[in-house]
């Protein structure tokens, strides 16, 4: 089944998720940090991903994120819209967050093995064509990290790379950094090996996303609500770990507050 | 029932539910949300303290008559087809930038005192404002002042998640600030499974002030963006909420300056 229809919308099963954080974190104008160990509804997780051999699958009932009730047989979930807001101006972001590697080390030289897959969080699963590849600061970093993701691309190519990517500056705590994939590659089939060098310090997650949606908070304690035509119904799925960034405008990401509607049918 | 169609929603019974709150106030904190509970207007101003800190209660709505017999504080859902019905439109203005919250509240506690220390809860159930059975994921606890406090407030709270496992707050969290009279403090939940029971409430650290503790489901948020503009908000901006003709609906505001203004809101909703 799939929503195809105004009507089938309107007629949906729907549940609300809330997502709301009680806690500030210290950031940078304009760059995306996570808010996952922060406390709130859902309450914090855990920064490190507590596996660096293999990754892991991250699901709705893994901790930090929000819990997400089971689609009737058959039914396709989707974001249905998205009512938003934070005590600062900026950016927010919601991904799916289908694989997560960490935390990795300074100086990480790792070659992952049996990985598990998460084909059953793509479209069809098959499509793993715009899935991003994202880097996240558990703790600080000392020195300027580079580092080398080789995966598996969209088209099940193995052997892919980042290329040495230099992170530009000593991460903070929570700082996300988005990897660019070789050229003419539109997603991630598989993460094959983390390499970091020249910092000296810190550590660090790898994950593979899925962008759901974005919305901007114009301004101080301001908001917005937007319906399916803005949130383009984006496929969720029961089992989907939704992950929040916020690019603040200045150096706080506040204390956001966000109700995603999904539907099913 | 549930609306199924666009026909279903144009030929759906609409019932209005009229929030008008007119107490204003001022010396408020820009952006922290605040409780119109005790305000007047219509409905009737409630108590602001719930009156019971043994068990805590499953708040109801107001009767038909709440505009006159002495108002539990809830606005009456006039759903008189159905038990339940969908929020399909909301009309808001606001004589001053701000900002709201819409809630079910499906249990309250209190008020307690700021040296609080209250274990072995067992909570009357709220399953049945629950969407769909043990649909206890997007429910939050929500700090409610009921006199102003002294000192710097940490409050833990234990749970039991949708499953019913026990989950507890630890040493809980501090507010942050001396809340004032009627702050409303949106608290950390212990869980990530949502929360189907409140087992212990503590505070510590303050030395004067008392405060309820809420279990709510949030509805809907909306910015006024500019004051004493209106805004509608449609169906599709709304996700088409469940409410229940016993829902106990409140309205948290927050001003963007020190001053709170006359808040006039609308709901309708479709009765079908």
């Amino acid at each position: 089944m799939a929503i195809a229809t105004l009507d089938q919308y309107i007629a949906a099963v729907r549940q609300r998720v809330t997502y709301s954080k009680t806690a500030s974190r210290t950031s940078v104008a304009a760059i995306p940090f996570s808010l996952f160990e922060l406390a709130g509804n859902p309450a914090a997780g855990v920064l490190a991903v507590g596996n660096t051999a293999n990754g892991i699958v991250p699901t709705d009932a893994t901790a930090g994120y929000p819990s997400i009730n089971n689609f009737a047989g058959g039914a396709l979930g989707y974001l249905g819209s998205v009512q938003f807001g934070n005590s600062v101006a900026g950016r927010i972001t919601m991904w799916d967050c289908l694989f997560s590697a960490g935390a990795y080390a300074f100086n990480s030289n790792v070659v992952l093995t049996a990985q598990p897959s998460y084909s059953g969080r793509v479209i069809g699963g098959t499509d793993f064509t715009n899935t991003e590849l994202w880097v996240e600061a558990v703790t600080a970093f000392t020195g300027i990290p580079t580092v080398t993701v080789t995966y598996t691309n969209q088209a099940g190519v193995t052997g892919k790379t980042t290329g040495a990517i230099s992170l530009v500056l000593a991460l903070t705590v929570g700082r996300m950094v988005q990897l660019p994939l070789a050229a003419g590659d539109t997603g991630i089939q598989k993460i094959e090996s983390v390499v970091c060098t020249v910092a000296t310090v810190g550590t660090f997650n790898v994950h593979v996303m899925r962008r759901l949606w974005t919305g901007r908070v114009r301004i101080n304690n301001d908001g917005d609500a937007h319906d399916m035509l803005k949130t383009g119904l984006p496929r969720v799925f029961d089992s989907s770990a939704l992950r929040i960034a916020v690019a603040a405008d200045s150096t706080a990401t506040g204390i956001p507050e966000m109700q995603f509607e999904i539907v099913s049918g | 029932m549930a609306l199924s169609s666009v026909a279903n929603y144009l030929s759906a019974p609409k019932r209005i539910i009229t929030y008008r709150k007119n107490s204003g106030g001022t010396g408020l904190t820009a952006g922290q949300y605040l409780s119109l509970f005790d305000s007047g207007g219509s409905p009737l101003n409630g108590p602001l303290a719930v009156g019971n800190i043994t068990t805590g209660i499953v708040p109801v709505a107001g009767s038909y008559n709440s505009l006159n017999d002495g108002s539990n504080g809830y606005p009456y859902i006039p759903l008189t087809i159905n038990s339940t019905g969908q929020i399909t439109s909301i009309r808001y203005s606001d004589s001053t930038q701000s900002k709201y919250i819409l809630v079910d509240t499906l249990f309250s506690m209190g008020a307690f005192a700021f040296n609080a220390n209250i274990t072995g809860i067992v909570s009357p159930s709220w399953a049945s404002r629950a969407p769909t059975a043990n649909d206890y994921n997007d429910l939050e606890i929500w700090f409610e002042a009921v006199t102003a406090f002294t000192g710097i407030p940490t409050i833990a709270i234990d749970v039991k998640d949708r499953d019913g496992a026990a989950v507890s707050g630890g040493a809980g969290v501090s507010l942050g600030i001396a809340p004032p009279i009627r702050s409303m403090i949106q608290l950390p939940n212990p869980s990530s499974k949502g929360i189907s029971a409140i087992t212990k409430v503590t505070c510590t650290v303050a030395t004067a002030g008392t405060f309820n503790i809420h279990v709510m489901r949030r509805l809907w948020r909306a910015d006024v963006k500019y004051a004493t503009g209106e805004y509608v908000d449609n169906y599709l901006k709304l996700g088409l909420p469940k409410v229940y003709s016993t829902s106990a609906l409140r309205v948290l505001f927050a001003p963007s300056g020190t001053v709170a203004g006359v808040q006039h809101i609308e709901f309708e909703v479709s009765d079908a």
